[in-house]
């Protein structure tokens, strides 16, 4: 599991620091899932491992990903998760699984992963950078991505929104919460998100 | 830290020669009702001091009305398997904590894989009531060291059918065991630490988490060479005897130490120590720490030196 | 006891809350001293406890039963997503209704009461008027899921935990009237995670340390603590999802009105084991007082006067009181003589 709950990174504490080690833990079955912007981190990490088998399943989105803050589309998910329980069909205890992309597509499929009967320290994490952030409007409950800067209007109710580092692991979200509800159009000036 | 419950002794049962079964009653208010892999501890009055051993409780969790416990006879113990077995007697009052439980089943599994060594399957059978009622999917696997197994191994095998397998002179080969089962898949072992360790290591070795390994150890204080503990805080000096452990002579003065399973594993009585070398018999501190000799586990853990000096 | 005035007053619009002198008399005060710092101050819910407080009973009624009811009732009305229970949890919500409904009417018998038979249960609430009979474990024979059922009659905001790998995790609950955190958010994460914005107390351990002592909880050895912080108007609903509606009344504060519309925040907070299914519930009662109401008593007024004129930025940041803390704190000083604090006391004190 990559994230360290007693990480001393000043940062408020729900937001995961990512552990992802340099080489794959050894294992003799690996199932991959990865957003196409990780094929080549992929690629380097199986070249180095020393397994019998690895399969690869990659997800469709990325290649034509959203530039603006965009409702997420759960269909793009929906058809991964089928393609994904086929592949767990044949997957028995002892499997790593390795997931590469986004940081709300790394959540998204950490979660399911544990639905499915995964453990915690049989997965691991690896964020691609620059892949912006997924954003929860905690006003109309939708999900947005990819969210650069704060404050960000919601594409959905249109609210502006701060942009927090409050983190939900089950939503793979950062929470947005009214920039100017005490001083309405008191809104700070954009700040790029780390 | 615990709550307390005073009980009766309503029956006791000989279930081997070595097991009997005694199951409590209320006093007054009813008992409690307690999760499946709930565990009591029972307080015993050997002479001047009090021992304190933890025992499963057996019985269907939706059944209020009763606590049920298995209690194997040791030899080389502290005397609380020989007093419940020598000196209780049906209508006796005991006084037992509040169920407390580090060995609830992990209910997000998909398949539990449930091993046993000997007595070690009576939190198991507390288990089997409740997953016949959610209809979960579970093997048992039970190696009997005597042949004699009483009623308990005709009540398992009418609950668990074909999903009961049992060993009598060979150990099961856990490797065979553990390989190749599906994904959700957690396994339970209770029984003797070297069965533990055995299916630990088996499981690390084929790639299976943490987190889907799950272990009640059976060991509880065992007897050792007398020493003194000293108070640092309060001043305090207590003679700790052979036959009771650090945390019983603890209790025993006065001072209140939370714990939980009484038998090194879950961290709850944790003690910093200020000065003296300790005698570690636990499973909770890890290798630096315990060789610090800064830290003790009271519940099972001793002293090396004549004195320990602990902060409290 | 005095369940509730004639008519039900109101956390929203016009505000119609008030609080009689017993309410005031018996308010849980928070601050043991004149410095206010984050400890783990989790004690045992020793029950009974002093007469006539609200830690006597195990859940707390008081005389604004039916106003937090109907406030509810409106709550999910405009906000279903308030109430939640994962799947899992079931077990968990069927020990809630057992543990409630046994509580009520222990404690409350003029009120309420529950007869079982076997599974066979019989139920009667007689300030909401309900009375039903149903089977123990059947959701079937209840007219909502459990513990939305039981949610509705209950005064103050709960969690069910679960709990697992030796954490809690927030996996059910029915969050009305929330301080500024959301339950369509939170839900799922671990202690340490919804904690996650909490200034200053993680580096402390204070977490660490709560959560330790939280999962070693026993059937038979609730625990409670309080929590404070303070609202404008009294706002029972102040969650992030109606922050836009709420959020301006902060600038709103005035040295002429900070008596009347500024209100001291309290939660009760209980945890307490359900049996069956080993979930923790946590619930958090809360309870608001005016401050002209709070200065009636001149220690409470003396010593808040102190904290808040100590509290550290980062947790007046947090708490939201940025912009009116400095008002809010000149007009208390009219009430500190700058003597030597003596001990405060109240019904049911606690350190």
């Amino acid at each position: 599991m990559p994230y360290d709950p007693d990480s001393d990174d000043p940062a408020i504490k729900s937001r995961p620091v990512y552990h992802s080690p340099a080489h794959l833990p050894p294992a003799n079955d690996y199932l991959c899932v990865i957003e196409p912007a990780a094929r080549e981190i992929l690629s380097t990490l199986l070249r180095q491992a020393c397994y019998r088998r690895a399969r690869i399943v990659m997800s469709s989105a990325g290649a034509g990903r959203e530039t603006v803050p965009t409702v997420v589309d759960r269909d793009v998910w929906e058809e991964l998760a089928r393609r994904l329980d086929d592949a767990l069909e044949t997957v028995t205890v002892g499997c790593r699984l390795v997931v590469a992309g986004s940081e709300g597509f790394l959540w998204d499929v950490q979660t399911f992963a544990l639905e499915k009967g995964f453990v915690d320290e049989e997965i691991v994490l690896y964020p691609v950078a620059g892949q912006g952030r997924r954003v929860f409007c905690v006003h109309c409950h939708t999900l947005a991505e990819p969210v650069y800067v704060s404050p960000v209007n919601c594409p959905n109710c249109q609210m502006a929104l701060e942009v927090r580092d409050h983190f939900s692991r089950r939503l793979g979200a950062y929470i947005g919460v009214r920039i100017d509800a005490e001083v309405p159009s008191e809104i700070p000036p954009r700040e790029v998100l780390s | 830290m615990s709550a307390s419950l005073s009980v009766r002794v309503a029956s006791i049962e000989t279930i081997t020669p070595v097991i009997k079964q005694f199951t409590l009653a209320s006093t007054g208010t009813p008992l409690p009702p307690f999760s499946p892999g709930s565990h009591i501890v029972v307080t015993l009055p050997i002479r001047e001091r009090m021992c304190r051993n933890a025992y499963s409780l057996l019985g269907d969790p939706a059944d209020n009305g009763l606590y049920h416990i298995a209690v194997r006879r040791q030899d080389a113990s502290r005397g609380g398997s020989r007093y419940l077995h020598e000196e209780v007697k049906v209508g006796d009052r005991l006084t037992v904590s509040s169920p407390a439980n580090l060995f609830l089943p992990s209910w997000e599994a998909r398949h539990h894989l449930l091993i046993a060594g000997g007595i070690g399957m009576t939190p198991f059978m507390s288990y089997l009531h409740e997953f016949r009622r959610r209809g979960v999917s579970y093997e048992l696997h039970c190696a009997f060291r005597d042949s004699a197994t009483g009623d308990y191994r005709a009540w398992l095998e009418q609950q668990a059918g074909q999903r009961l397998y049992c060993y009598e002179s060979e150990r099961p080969d856990f490797t065979r065991l553990l390989a190749e089962k599906p994904l959700g898949t957690h396994v339970y072992v209770c029984g003797p630490d070297a069965m533990l360790q055995a299916v630990i290591a088996a499981a690390r070795d084929l790639g299976w988490g943490s987190g889907r390994v799950h272990y009640e150890a059976f060991a509880g204080p065992q007897p050792g060479r007398p020493f003194v503990a000293r108070l640092a805080r309060s001043g305090g000096e207590i003679a700790v005897e052979g036959e009771s452990s650090l945390l019983e002579a603890l209790e025993a003065y006065g001072v209140e130490v939370p714990n939980l399973c009484r038998g090194g594993v879950c961290g709850q009585c944790r003690t910093v120590v200020v000065e003296g070398q300790v005698e570690h018999r636990d499973s909770f501190l890890d290798d630096s720490e315990k060789q610090r000799h800064r830290a003790i586990m009271p519940c099972v853990s001793r002293a090396q030196s004549d004195t320990l000096i602990l902060d409290l | 006891m005095h369940l509730a005035p004639r008519d039900t007053q109101a956390f929203r619009g016009n505000f119609t809350y008030r609080n009689s002198r017993k309410a005031i008399e018996r308010f849980p005060f928070p601050f043991p001293e004149d410095d206010y710092r984050y400890s783990v101050n989790i004690e045992p819910h020793r029950l009974p406890g002093p007469k006539g407080s609200v830690y006597e009973h195990m859940l707390d009624i008081d005389e604004h039963y039916l106003s937090e009811t109907a406030e509810r009732d409106m709550v999910l009305m405009q906000d279903p997503g308030r109430c939640l229970a994962m799947p899992h949890m079931e077990p968990a919500c069927w020990d809630l209704v057992e543990f409630v409904m046994s509580c009520y009417a222990k404690d409350y018998p003029e009120h309420f009461s529950f007869e079982r038979q076997g599974d066979e249960c019989l139920w009667e609430n007689r300030p909401l008027k309900i009375q039903q009979r149903f089977r123990f474990g059947d959701p079937a024979s209840l007219p909502l899921p459990p513990m939305e059922y039981i949610g509705r009659q209950m005064q103050g905001d709960f969690a069910l935990l679960d709990q697992r790998h030796g954490d809690l995790f927030m996996d059910a609950g029915v969050i009305t009237s929330p301080a500024d955190w959301s339950l369509a958010f939170d839900a799922g994460m671990s202690f340490k995670q919804w904690h996650g914005p909490v200034p200053l107390a993680h580096e402390m351990g204070v977490f660490e340390r709560a959560l330790k002592y939280l999962c070693a909880i026993q059937a038979g050895g609730p625990v409670r603590r309080l929590n404070w912080t303070m609202t404008i108007h009294p706002r029972m609903d102040s969650s992030p999802e109606t922050y836009h509606e709420w959020g301006r009344d902060r600038t709103t504060i005035t040295p002429d009105n900070v008596g009347k519309d500024v209100f001291l925040r309290v939660e009760l907070q209980t945890l307490v084991r359900m049996p069956r299914s080993h979930a923790l519930f946590f619930g958090i009662r809360t309870y608001l007082i005016s401050l002209d109401d709070l200065v009636t008593n001149q220690v409470w007024a003396r010593r808040l006067h102190r904290v808040l004129k100590g509290l550290p930025q980062a947790l007046v940041d947090y708490k939201g009181l940025s912009r009116y803390r400095g008002t809010l704190v000149e007009w208390l000083s009219q009430y500190d003589d700058d003597v030597e604090p003596r001990e405060y006391s109240s019904i049911g004190s606690t350190t």
